[in-house]
């Protein structure tokens, strides 16, 4: 159901993207590989991941495989920083995605650099990178709730993933 | 020692899909170099499954924009009325002129051919989705091979020329635009034929290249497709020159063009149903059935 839900995001983003300018249209696809990872169990988080970033290759002219690898390696930062941060509260994961959205734009300028040569991206394109990336860490929270529902009603949401643990002592 | 692979599933399946990843780069690198940039067909799946949800997006947005730009557009009809009849008698005098003038030269017969022939192999898509990535720059269309659309077909706009369809599904498209930095296309500068490549560079401009020191290339120069390279057809407007960039004692200099088309606005843009020679070679050559058989379908201009 995740996969579906990221999809139908992905295939959305790519609509508002003909509508509405580049810097306004929050990264759809990116913020459910995010909540795929992080609600899910490990195996199938991995694998949503994986073939929501081959759906963005398809809508996209970049290499074949390109946005795959990306989401793959945002679902190994994913699942490092579950253990370090509260991404469940909607501040921390707005800035959680803010950071993961700048990281996904600079990963794929290196990739685009390795593969097919010089690229030098310009101010103007920095600067639409870096308001994408706003626009995406806004929308993040709503997103985390949508993907939970979503997860939730497919009956494929990792129960551990929710468990908190309070670690804190009483002060003596 | 089931256990051991349960435990190893997680780290397993992760290399798995890296080097699968790496490996499709990789490929598509070798394709793109080769300028065959079709994607495999069971992904080709999301981009027909997308289409109509793009479809359904696109809907509402357009009437809500249209009635107002109706609205707006309502108030200064009258004067623009008769503005506009002004400028059809003038032009239709002007026409006039040109056909009178295309006739005595005995080239009437010509054009009107190849017109013919460009007409007869357009297809009107409508522009569904745009690029997900920052980096790249191409659209998504809502037509494809039911409707004769391929791989390797130019793609122009009333202003001129778009890009180049590099995916295709039954009903939808891909289309690489000019400003994409993977795009390329032969130019003539239509003052001074002078020669060159124009490149696509990610960003709103074109960069043209022409070869030779000397080359008679100004601002405001027109540039067209000169039909070398066999991917686009000869005449389609490209840009217009907007800075040339002589380095002293370059053998290559250089000018930034803004195209002809407002990649931006596009909302209507034409897939001319012929490849050009390379891409025949390229996609045809190898006996592609598919592609023959919706070629066939469509009425293969």
């Amino acid at each position: 159901m995740l996969l579906a839900a990221g999809w139908l995001a992905l295939a959305l983003e790519s609509a508002l993207l003909a509508q509405f300018p580049f810097a306004v249209v929050p990264a759809l696809s990116l913020l459910f590989a995010i909540a795929a990872a992080l609600l899910l169990s490990p195996l199938a988080g991995l694998l949503v991941s994986a073939a929501l970033g081959f759906g963005a290759d398809m809508l996209s002219g970049a290499l074949l495989g390109q946005h795959a690898f990306l989401r793959l390696v945002e679902f190994a930062v994913v699942r490092a920083a579950i253990g370090q941060f509260d991404l469940v509260r909607p501040l921390p994961f707005a800035s959680f995605a803010l950071g993961v959205a700048l990281a996904d734009a600079a990963g794929s300028a290196a990739l685009i650099r390795f593969f097919l040569g010089a690229f030098e991206p310009d101010a103007r394109g920095l600067a639409l990178v870096a308001l994408r990336a706003l626009a995406t860490a806004a929308a993040a929270p709503l997103v985390l709730a949508l993907a939970r529902r979503v997860a939730a009603w497919g009956g494929e949401a990792d129960p551990r993933r929710e468990m908190r643990l309070e670690t804190k002592r009483p002060v003596l | 020692m089931g256990d051991f692979f349960r435990r190893i599933r997680l780290p397993l399946a992760f290399a798995a899909l890296v080097l699968l990843t790496t490996f499709f780069m990789i490929g598509d690198q070798r394709a793109a170099r080769g300028e065959r940039v079709d994607a495999p067909w069971p992904l080709s799946v999301v981009l027909e499954a997308s289409a109509p949800i793009q479809r359904a997006v696109r809907w509402p947005i357009e009437r809500v924009r249209g009635g107002w730009a109706e609205y707006v557009a309502i108030v200064d009809v009258g004067r623009d009325n008769g503005e506009l009849r002004e400028r059809v008698a003038s032009l239709e005098e002007q026409n006039l002129q040109l056909r009178e003038a295309l006739v005595e030269s005995g080239n009437l017969d010509r054009v009107v051919a190849m017109r013919r022939g460009l007409e007869a192999g357009l297809m009107p898509t409508r522009v569904i989705g745009q690029d997900v990535s920052p980096y790249f720059r191409s659209l998504l269309l809502d037509r494809g091979r039911k409707s004769g659309v391929l791989s390797g077909m130019p793609v122009v706009s009333d202003r001129g020329l778009v890009g180049l369809v590099t995916a295709t599904t039954p009903s939808a498209s891909r289309a690489m635009l000019l400003v994409d930095r993977r795009a390329a296309v032969d130019a003539v500068v239509e003052r001074s034929r002078a020669l060159g490549v124009v490149r696509g560079a990610g960003t709103a401009e074109l960069e043209f290249a022409f070869l030779m020191r000397g080359a008679d290339v100004v601002p405001g120069d027109v540039l067209l497709t000169s039909g070398v390279g066999g991917v686009y057809p000869k005449g389609l407007q490209i840009g217009t020159v907007l800075a040339v960039h002589a380095e002293k004692g370059a053998l290559v200099h250089t000018a930034s063009v803004a195209p002809a088309v407002d990649f931006g606005q596009l909302e209507i843009a034409y897939a001319l149903l012929a490849r050009g020679p390379s891409m025949r070679l390229l996609y045809e050559g190898d006996g592609d059935a598919e592609d023959d058989a919706a070629l066939g379908a469509a009425g293969k201009p």
